[in-house]
């Protein structure tokens, strides 16, 4: 009798200790559920003689789909996110499990998404089969690193599937890498100053100002699309020294505070570009003969002449910047002034 | 008042700017992309503020425009991102009854800049702005519609409670299991 009771006893504690698991840790009972599940069954299905194929492909768990404007993506700025890509694969013989997958990613340059147009390919392998290996669920054997340099819109995967007999299917799907909007300036990953120093002249222009004095800084598009940037900037006013009362002020006219892609103030390779003091005027910094943006990288580091997405010198996407400032006769100390700059995607220029 | 020039050109020394902290940021376009909505629908969106490459948190606030007649409401007014982190930005839109059937293109304009004091005697207050499209349909068939349902951030959930009410489940349990065998063994 005690026996009987101590076995109902251990049974009551088990189906407590089951229950409470499932209710702390759901999604992972539910795993343990479905794996039972699919244990237990034993049924195939054989058919000879057809073609695999696939029938749905997914990204981060999300549906692709037949035409453009699948399912939104998001990126990293100045890094790469890996991505799950899926597939849900059918085979009427009974053994999709046995399948051989590879996926192709392809951006939106490609007109056609294959081997040969491809950005980044993977083996995909077996994960399970809800029905006896007539649907199978694969997975890639590495997952996608999606950069922050690609191009952002409508990207293609393609998932090519044969069987043991050399029967084979392809499908391509769609899927939508939102658009990432970054700029890092001063761009240092490891630290870096916007330091205009001491400045020892007064009444004339003290040019190729920027990173520590007479350095200058890099700016770098950290995104996925060409940016328009504006900048504009408020008068510098005395913060401390024997100043008080003193402001440096930037105007047009004459100029006092410009932005350059070299140190050469009227001259140089490329042209500057000065700003008012109004913040609600913002120059539209121009490089001479260049569009009106910051170009998009075309490698994670973007440090090449040409790693920019018009492939030509010098690097657009990437590149040093200097100011030149016109310091009047003014008092010795520290000067303030507040800077702002938009940026602004520029999805019609290109690129 | 020549004396005072000279002077000047000599010994002046303007530390003008100098930010010793990189802060720059990103935003992503908003999710669900391609939505098309009836009137009278509401959906939720997100999009993300990206600091991974700032060593200063920043604070952040944002505004929709260009989508009028369109009712967009934030969750919040402003975000903090901490250096180095990305923050989800959760919002709602509406289409009011009236709405005129087409396509809407706002722009989300989101402003960061790092918390006063940040930079204090160290140079400018530096200000940065972004913007990112923000598209959407508005359709009168109902065949035409596509919404989405967008991952929401759950609230942390404490285990806590659920376990401190199993344990005493199972510590009643045992207790009168101790007590019938007692009282048998007694009889």
């Amino acid at each position: 009798m005690n026996m009987v009771k101590y076995t109902a006893f251990i049974f009551i504690i088990a189906l407590i200790v089951v229950f409470s698991f499932a209710i702390m840790f759901p999604k992972s009972f539910d795993q343990i559920r479905k794996a039972a599940e699919l244990a237990i069954k034993t049924g195939q299905l054989q058919i000879g003689g057809k073609n695999p194929r696939v029938d749905q492909i997914y990204i981060e768990d999300k549906a692709c789909t037949p035409s453009a404007s699948g399912p939104g993506v998001l990126g990293l700025a100045d890094s790469s996110v890996n991505k799950v890509i899926k597939a849900y694969i059918a085979d009427d013989n009974g053994n999709c499990n046995a399948a051989t997958a590879t996926a192709y990613v392809c951006d939106p340059n490609a007109a056609t998404c294959n081997q040969a147009t491809r950005i980044w390919q993977s083996g995909m392998t077996f994960t399970n089969s809800p029905d006896g290996n007539v649907h199978c669920n694969f997975t890639v054997s590495s997952n996608f690193p999606l950069w922050f340099y690609y191009r952002w819109g409508d990207w293609k995967i393609n998932v090519t599937v044969s069987d043991p007999s050399s029967l084979y299917n392809n499908t391509v799907q769609y899927w939508y890498y939102n658009i990432l909007n970054a700029v890092e300036y001063p761009y240092n990953p490891t630290g870096a100053t916007i330091d205009f120093g001491a400045l020892p002249t007064v009444g004339e222009w003290n040019d190729g100002r920027g990173g520590g004095g007479t350095t200058g800084n890099y700016i770098k598009n950290t995104g996925n699309i060409r940016v328009n940037v504006t900048w504009n900037s408020t008068d510098f006013t005395c913060q401390s020294g024997t100043c008080t009362g003193d402001i440096i002020p930037i105007t047009n006219s004459p100029d006092s505070f410009c932005i350059d892609r070299d140190t050469t103030r009227n001259g140089g390779t490329f042209s500057q570009q000065c700003m008012n003091a109004n913040e609600l005027i913002q120059s539209w910094y121009i490089p001479t003969g260049k569009p009106a943006s910051i170009q998009r990288c075309t490698t994670s580091a973007c440090t090449g002449a040409t790693e920019d997405d018009d492939g030509g010198s010098p690097n657009d996407a990437y590149y040093y910047q200097w100011w030149h400032i016109y310091v009047p006769n003014v008092r010795e100390g520290t000067y303030q002034d507040s800077i702002q700059w938009t940026g602004i995607p520029c999805p019609t220029c290109g690129g | 008042m020549f004396k005072y020039e000279k002077l000047s050109l000599i010994t002046t020394l303007l530390i003008l700017l100098s930010f010793q902290a990189v802060w720059s940021f990103g935003i992503t376009e908003p999710l669900p992309v391609g939505l098309k909505l009836l009137r009278g629908d509401s959906q939720r969106f997100f999009f993300q503020i990206q600091a991974v490459s700032s060593t200063n948190k920043l604070e952040c606030t944002y505004t929709i425009t260009g989508m009028d007649p369109l009712i967009i409401n934030f969750d919040q007014d402003s975000v903090t991102v901490d250096a180095g982190g990305v923050e989800n930005v959760y919002g709602t839109v509406t289409v009011p009854e009236t709405a005129p059937v087409k396509t809407y293109s706002g722009q989300v304009m989101v402003n960061c800049a790092p918390p006063i004091g940040a930079q204090e005697g160290t140079g400018s207050r530096l200000q940065q702005s972004m913007a990112v499209q923000f598209n959407l349909n508005v359709v009168g068939a109902l065949e035409e519609r596509k919404t989405e349902t967008i991952p929401e951030e759950q609230p942390k959930v404490s285990y806590i409670p659920t376990f401190t009410i199993l344990v005493i489940i199972i510590a009643i349990i045992a207790i009168v299991y101790w007590f019938i065998s007692k009282r048998k063994k007694k009889k």
